[in-house]
């Protein structure tokens, strides 16, 4: 009896039951979500996975209900979660990285909204993952108005089969399979309903980590990653049928079921979108997920939808299944509700996602209409797609665009400024302040849109060209203070341009900036301030290459009525690159080509690869500053790297930042849209922000190897790798020959840092010109002429009446130094004072020697000095005194009476004979070489040199006249090297 | 006794870059009233048909493609020089005659505008203190400029 009882009481409530959950005005709707699966592994979308998971429970519900093939939501699981509770964007939820909290206070739930709306009509769930909190408080479900919450409530799990489950307010260790776990209890919360339900189930699966899933639940043999990952998307759809068998079919029957995945496939199993371009991304591997809706009221039964639909939706459509009427949504959530049973019902104009990929600064944003897509990164760079010709992304359009795509471009650009800025009045939805649909709202009066085209690009055009050798020539030298430099203005690395007449050519030109340069008191913009016309170029590389950053016509915003441009408003080179109108063509090298010659408009990418492979980005320092060239005002210019000031090398950063916000002009008269950096006003200076001055200075001493060696500067620029790349202002005093006006030259002229003195038989060569007279030349630098054919050299000491063919000192055995030289055209000369100095600062007279005066023939001289002392090297010197008083010093000789190798090399006239003298009480077997002045070598031999005389070379007859270098070496610490003269 | 040899001494306007221009600098100096005009040498000889241009051919395609109004007055100008280098002709001309206080500017200028689909010229003037700087192109063949 008691049996029977019982029986009746169960049926009594299950049929109560039953009816409470068929009402068809309620219908039940379970929201599953899968985790981390994209359209490339869900069958009905992409085939471009293998093996493909079977799914039959999942293709049910897609033969008997719609799918979406435009379904964005954000490329991570939280903010997706968060959107779909709030029915809001991430711009409005605040949430849009990992970890983030969606605030109960702030943000009306899906969850309270739906008790609003049906008078507590439903009861409901969320089982599973949770993860929209940042904090362990178990209460969150509770503040959202969730009415049961158990399972996973952070990110997933360590293991399947191992896991922490959230049981009231207690987490609890549970080893049944996730999957199954939720499933069971969405079962058994099901089975309990008295009234109408909607039941979120966020499973974690398949999101890592990819374990085997229990025997039976999957069909793909689960031997690597994939396939474990493939294994578990088909034992979570096992799962699914098993949640659909388990409820009765009136039941079922009066249930929505929406199935979705939470963003794309991660990275590491992404087949069909290019690599890197899934979870995490806001192209369309990230963003276009599995979107299926079957189910009570479904009746476009098997039919697949174009139309763009965003997980925010769900939020409005949920409602308005439940029986609520909205206004086309609510918040950002457009209901797709009509879509299910009518295809010429509505659709939402736009699509739109953010996310902030970073998870620091600004976010990325992707926005849409049926057929474009605008993304801008949150640099601010923008890419534009057509995703009907295009739908993997492939080709981005900008910056060239036809006239319809440009049109479709600044609509999305509206509408994107429209979403983040308030509420679209062109979303179909009553939002924000608007009295009816798209009615009232701030935009909707037809307030001023920016509709400029406010696009930027960072692409450069590449490297297509190579240098030939010489085109590149750069020479330095400093004389009295000045720092001169000479070029061919030409890079020594790759480059590129748009076309044949841009191909760059050698354009030669001086500089000169000093030597020991000084901060001056106030700084000195490149552009002219008043007119924001460049005006002088920053500096020159130490190739040659002008940097000049600034940029110039025709690159102005311009009045779209008039045709003015607005100087205040400049295109920063390095955001608006590429190949056509209205783009700069930098190369590689963030150069091109001018009518003032290639030039430098920012970070010399390949030029500084040139001079160290991965220089341009390692963000190791390398062993020492690398310096890349010459401000105007003297300073050196460093790339990247920099003294820290603790005696290390950091990544220096500027100081600059894009300004926040929109520009105040009107489109017309300036530019209007947000600060992206189209133009070099969208930054600002903020002291502190960064490590450089306003000029991407810094007064920190750095010590660099220049022509004259090393030189010690107390200012440095830095080259940086954002903004402004190259300095626009220097902190000294620039030179006048940086002017933009100043002209080019006619030919390059090599300059030379040392004074030249050239003894009888020597010649150097400048350019094509020879020069061989005996004297002592002034810095060639000095004595430019006009023409390029011929140089001016001007001797600085009066012509000697005597040329000295020969001078030589060597350390005899009785520590004695023997001295000898030969003289011919003697001329009104007087004698000869021999000095000798033991620092070849400070020198004494030894003896002096008058003059034989023999006019045509060779005179020779000779003296011994005698060694008192033990300084380790002696220099000996002739003065050589003219009648009338002046005179002239010969070469230094030097002496080394410490050197274990007491070797010397002379050569013996009489006998035309090469002599090594060795003072060495051992024999030493050495090589013996006779080189020409260019130092190539035409004999060699080795010797075993004794103490004392040693004949080398006997015959010297076959030598033409000339002057040739006779080296002494054993390879290791000995070398030298005697010049001798061959006369006819 | 050093010598630099200045050797494009017109290159001193900003840089033309990757853009098919021609740029027209009117400005005034010593009570006359210049006008100094940069053309890209492919583009120009195209245009004139010569492989090298004078003065007359200049001035008569001048002539023909520009029109200056300054206060309602139709001004004629006279070429005075035309300077060279690889790529560029520079052209100097001069008004014929000085207008002291002006006011208003029209310009008409089709200047290769036949030849080169994407040509503009830009028409800067450094007039009455100011520097105003205008582009011209297809779609934009004349300009009226107010002070």
């Amino acid at each position: 009896m008691i049996r029977i009882l019982l029986f009746l009481l169960f049926t009594i409530i299950k049929i109560h039951i039953s009816f409470s959950q068929t009402d068809p005005l309620r219908p039940n709707v379970i929201l599953i979500i899968a985790d981390d699966m994209g359209t490339d592994v869900t069958p009905g979308y992409l085939t471009g996975n293998t093996p493909m998971p079977v799914t039959p429970n999942i293709d049910a519900l897609r033969s008997s209900g719609v799918t979406f093939t435009n379904a964005w939501a954000t490329p991570q699981c939280t903010p997706t979660r968060a959107s779909i509770m709030s029915g809001k964007y991430g711009i409005n939820t605040g949430v849009q990285k990992v970890p983030g909290l969606l605030d109960a206070t702030t943000h009306t739930s899906i969850f309270k909204e739906l008790a609003n709306q049906t008078a507590n009509a439903y009861s409901d769930a969320v089982i599973g993952k949770w993860h929209i909190h940042n904090t362990t408080d178990y209460t969150h479900p509770t503040q959202h108005g969730v009415d049961f919450y158990t399972g996973v409530f952070n990110s997933s799990v360590p293991d399947y089969y191992n896991w922490d489950k959230l049981v009231g307010a207690s987490l609890v260790n549970e080893t049944t399979y996730a999957t199954e776990d939720f499933t069971d209890e969405a079962i058994t919360w099901v089975n309990s309903r008295t009234s109408p339900f909607f039941l979120w189930l966020a499973h974690v699966a398949p999101h890592a980590p990819s374990h085997v899933p229990p025997v039976g639940t999957y069909t793909v043999s689960a031997t690597n990653s994939f396939r474990r990952y493939v294994a578990s998307i088909e034992a979570m759809d096992y799962y699914i049928g098993r949640l659909f068998s388990n409820i009765p079919t009136p039941v079922l029957d009066n249930t929505v079921v929406i199935f979705i995945g939470d963003n794309g496939t991660p990275n590491n199993h992404l087949k069909s979108y290019p690599a890197t371009r899934g979870k995490g991304s806001v192209y369309q591997g990230g963003i276009n997920v599995p979107f299926i809706v079957s189910g009570k009221g479904v009746t476009r039964v098997g039919e697949t939808e174009n139309a763009m639909v965003n997980i925010v939706d769900i939020y409005a459509t949920i409602l308005e299944i439940a029986g609520a009427s909205l206004p086309g949504g609510i918040y950002n959530s457009f209901s797709f509700h009509p879509l299910l049973s009518n295809s010429s019902a509505p659709q939402r104009p736009y699509n739109y996602i953010d996310y902030q990929s970073k998870g620091t600064g600004g976010d990325d944003f992707a926005v849409r209409d049926s057929q474009y897509k605008l993304i801008q990164f949150s640099d601010g760079t923008r890419e534009f797609y057509d995703l009907i010709a295009d739908p993997f992304e492939l080709n981005n359009l900008l910056p060239s665009l036809s006239v319809d795509e440009q049109i479709a471009y600044d609509d999305l650009v509206i509408e994107a400024t429209y979403i983040r800025t308030d509420w679209s009045c062109r979303d179909l939805i009553q939002n924000g302040i608007e009295t009816s649909i798209d009615i009232g709202g701030t935009y909707c009066a037809g307030l001023p849109v920016c509709t400029y085209n406010n696009f930027t690009s960072t692409t450069n055009i590449g490297c297509c060209d190579t240098p030939l050798p010489d085109e590149s020539q750069y020479s330095e030298a400093v004389y009295n203070g000045v720092r001169y430099i000479s070029t061919t203005n030409f890079p020594d690395h790759d480059y590129c341009y748009n076309t044949p007449a841009q191909k760059p050519t050698q354009i030669f030109r001086y500089f000169e900036v000093n030597e020991n340069p000084t901060l001056a008191a106030e700084k000195t913009s490149i552009t002219n301030i008043t007119t924001n016309r460049p005006d002088m170029f920053f500096g020159v590389a130490l190739n040659g290459v002008k940097m000049a950053p600034a940029p110039a016509t025709p690159f102005i915003f311009e009045n779209a009525n008039t045709g003015e441009f607005n100087w205040d408003w400049i295109f920063e080179p390095t955001n608006n690159q590429g190949s056509g109108p209205d783009v700069v063509g930098l190369d590689c090298s963030s150069a091109h080509t001018g009518n003032q010659g290639y030039h430098y408009h920012g970070n010399m990418f390949e030029y500084a690869e040139n001079i160290q492979a991965g220089l341009s980005t390692t963000t190791t320092a390398p062993s020492g500053p690398i310096q890349i060239g010459w401000a105007s005002d003297g300073f050196p210019v460093l790339y990247r790297f920099a003294p820290d000031g603790v005696g290390g090398l950091a990544l220096l950063q500027p100081s600059y930042r894009l300004k926040p916000g929109d520009r105040p002009g009107d489109g017309i008269n300036s530019p209007c849209g947000p600060y992206n950096g189209k133009y070099t006003n969208d930054y600002e200076f903020v002291l502190g922000s960064g490590d450089l001055d306003e000029c991407n200075g810094i007064a920190r001493d750095v010590t660099l190897n220049t022509v004259c060696g090393p030189q010690t500067f107390n200012y440095f620029y830095v080259v940086t790798d954002s903004f402004p790349q190259i300095s626009r202002c220097l902190s000294g005093t620039p030179n006048i020959s940086f002017d933009n006006g100043t002209g080019s030259e006619s030919c390059y002229r090599p300059l030379f840092q040392q004074k030249i003195t050239l003894n009888a038989g020597e010649s150097i060569n400048v350019g094509t010109n020879t020069y061989n007279s005996v004297g002592e030349y002034q810095d060639i630098i000095n004595n430019w002429d006009s023409s390029c054919d011929s140089m001016v050299v001007t001797r600085i000491t009066a012509v000697l009446p005597l040329a000295l063919l020969e001078f030589n000192a060597r350390l005899l055995q009785n520590n004695t130094v023997y001295l000898n030289w030969t003289t011919t055209d003697e001329t009104n000369f007087s004698h000869f004072m021999i000095q000798k100095s033991f620092d070849a600062v400070t020198w004494e007279d030894i003896s002096e020697v008058r003059g034989k005066g023999n006019l045509n023939a060779l005179n020779y001289y000779s003296l011994k000095d005698e060694i008192f002392n033990n300084n380790p090297i002696i220099y000996y010197r002739l003065k050589m005194v003219d009648i009338d008083g002046t005179f002239k010093y010969s070469s230094i000789q030097s002496v080394d009476i410490k050197s274990s190798n007491h070797y010397s090399i002379y050569h013996d006239f009489s006998n035309n004979e090469i002599i090594v003298q060795s003072i060495h009480k051992d024999s030493e077997l050495l090589e013996i070489s006779i080189m020409d002045i260019q130092g190539k070598e035409i004999y060699k031999k080795h010797i075993t040199i004794h103490n004392g005389k040693n004949i080398v070379f006997n015959n010297l007859n076959h030598l033409s006249q000339g002057i040739y270098l006779v080296r002494i070496s054993n390879h290791h610490n000995l070398n030298l090297v005697h010049k001798i003269i061959i006369n006819p | 006794m050093k010598t630099i040899i200045l050797f494009f001494t017109f290159i001193s306007s900003p840089f033309f870059h990757d853009i098919e221009i021609a740029k027209f600098d009117v400005y005034q100096e010593n009570d006359n009233l210049y006008l100094n005009i940069k053309f890209d040498k492919e583009d120009l000889n195209l245009a004139l048909k010569k492989d090298k241009v004078t003065k007359k051919t200049i001035q008569n395609y001048l002539n023909k493609n520009t029109t200056w109004v300054i206060n309602h007055q139709n001004m004629k100008f006279k070429v005075n020089e035309i300077l060279e280098d690889r790529l560029f002709y520079q052209v100097k001309c001069i008004f014929n005659k000085t207008i002291s206080n002006i006011k208003n500017i029209e310009v008409y200028n089709t200047c290769l505008l036949e030849e080169t689909k994407k040509h503009s010229n830009i028409i800067s003037f450094q007039l009455n203190g100011k520097n105003r700087t205008f582009r011209m192109h297809q779609q934009r063949k004349k300009i009226n400029v107010n002070y």
